[in-house]
């Protein structure tokens, strides 16, 4: 009985002292985009996804990357329509294998993607412009609070930047 | 005797180390937080644009400020990623760092959070036909331009980052 003990002591022991070490390797990687074999994180994007929406928009992409690798909670703010929101999003869902993940599948954290794509004319009165929805975004962005969400938590990951070749830039 | 005194130290090695474990999750968890009195909590931009009066005559821009505190709530630095005419430059710098007894740290001594303020300013006149207009295309290659510079200062990957809501000219004279 008292051996069966000393092996639990022993198993417990060498355990904990494996949690212990893992949860003090360097915590900077974890959450982080791994790449998915396409190195920087705006190239993952541009080199999958397609999408331009209908006109110049900064938006804002949020959701929940939990420990297990789950992306949930995603919400959209920006001018970019609901339909070219949507197909961002369902792009976001399938880049669930490529993020550096904790030890501990409990933990989590709150990513932001800032997302401009640029097609046609940011001067044009169809729909709503581009200043007041850009200004809406970043304060979309703060308001999360209500939810139990706050700012200093958040991963900014690079931004992902499409542009159409016919808008001039200075 | 032998297998009580085998549980006893079971029990006190529990009781040892497993307040570390859970200290190395919850030291991820630093954070940063505007808590005023007179504001909902968060409302750092609100503060922002009660405290300072912008000139009609501001010319329109759109940028970052970046500031960045310390665990005791001292800020140590302030950089601007464009241009804005100096009163409105030193009028924010102020009331930035009249803000600082209102930010709750709560991270180790040798760590630092960046705050971002997105900063939206526009001259109300240059809608006017006479005036030259407000540029959407210009306003939106800028918006890359300010991330750009983001990247360059606090690098990629911004985790120690609070993001602001947006400052935009509100109150004017």
């Amino acid at each position: 009985m008292a051996n069966t003990a000393i092996k639990v002591l022993i198993i417990f022991i060498i355990t904990s002292c494996s949690i212990k070490t893992v949860a003090q390797e360097n915590p900077k990687n974890e959450f982080l985009f791994n790449g998915c074999d396409k190195g920087e994180f705006y190239e993952y994007f541009s080199h999958n996804l397609k999408v331009w929406g209908n006109r110049p928009t900064f938006n804002l992409f949020v959701f929940k990357l939990t420990g297990n690798g789950k992306i949930t909670e995603m919400r959209h703010f920006g001018g970019m329509e609901k339909t070219d929101a949507e197909q961002v999003m369902n792009f976001i869902k399938q880049s669930e294998n490529c993020w550096n993940l904790p030890s501990d599948p409990k933990l989590f954290k709150w990513i932001v993607l800032p997302f401009i794509s640029g097609k046609g004319n940011a001067n044009s009165h169809i729909g709503p412009d581009f200043k007041s929805t850009t200004i809406q975004a970043f304060s979309a962005l703060n308001n999360l609070t209500s939810y139990g969400i706050y700012s200093g938590e958040f991963y900014v990951t690079d931004l992902v930047w499409y542009i159409d070749p016919r808008i001039k830039l200075d | 005797m032998a297998k009580m005194k085998i549980y006893s130290c079971l029990f006190f090695y529990i009781f040892l180390f497993s307040p570390y474990v859970s200290f190395s999750q919850k030291e991820n968890n630093s954070s940063l937080s505007f808590n005023h009195p007179s504001y909902p909590a968060e409302a750092f931009s609100e503060y922002l644009q009660d405290s300072i009066k912008v000139d009609k005559q501001v010319k329109s821009s759109a940028l970052f400020i970046l500031f960045k505190f310390n665990s005791k709530s001292e800020i140590s630095e302030f950089k601007l990623s464009g241009e804005m005419t100096s009163k409105i430059t030193d009028d924010l710098k102020n009331a930035i760092l009249k803000s600082a007894p209102f930010w709750i740290t709560s991270f180790p001594d040798n760590v630092y959070k960046w705050v971002v303020l997105p900063v939206f300013l526009e001259n109300p006149t240059s809608t006017l036909a006479t005036k030259t207009k407000f540029d959407g295309n210009a306003f939106f290659s800028k918006m890359e331009i300010q991330f750009e510079w983001l990247r360059m200062n606090v690098g990629s990957n911004l985790t120690d980052v609070y993001f602001s809501a947006p400052f935009s000219s509100k109150n004017q004279f």
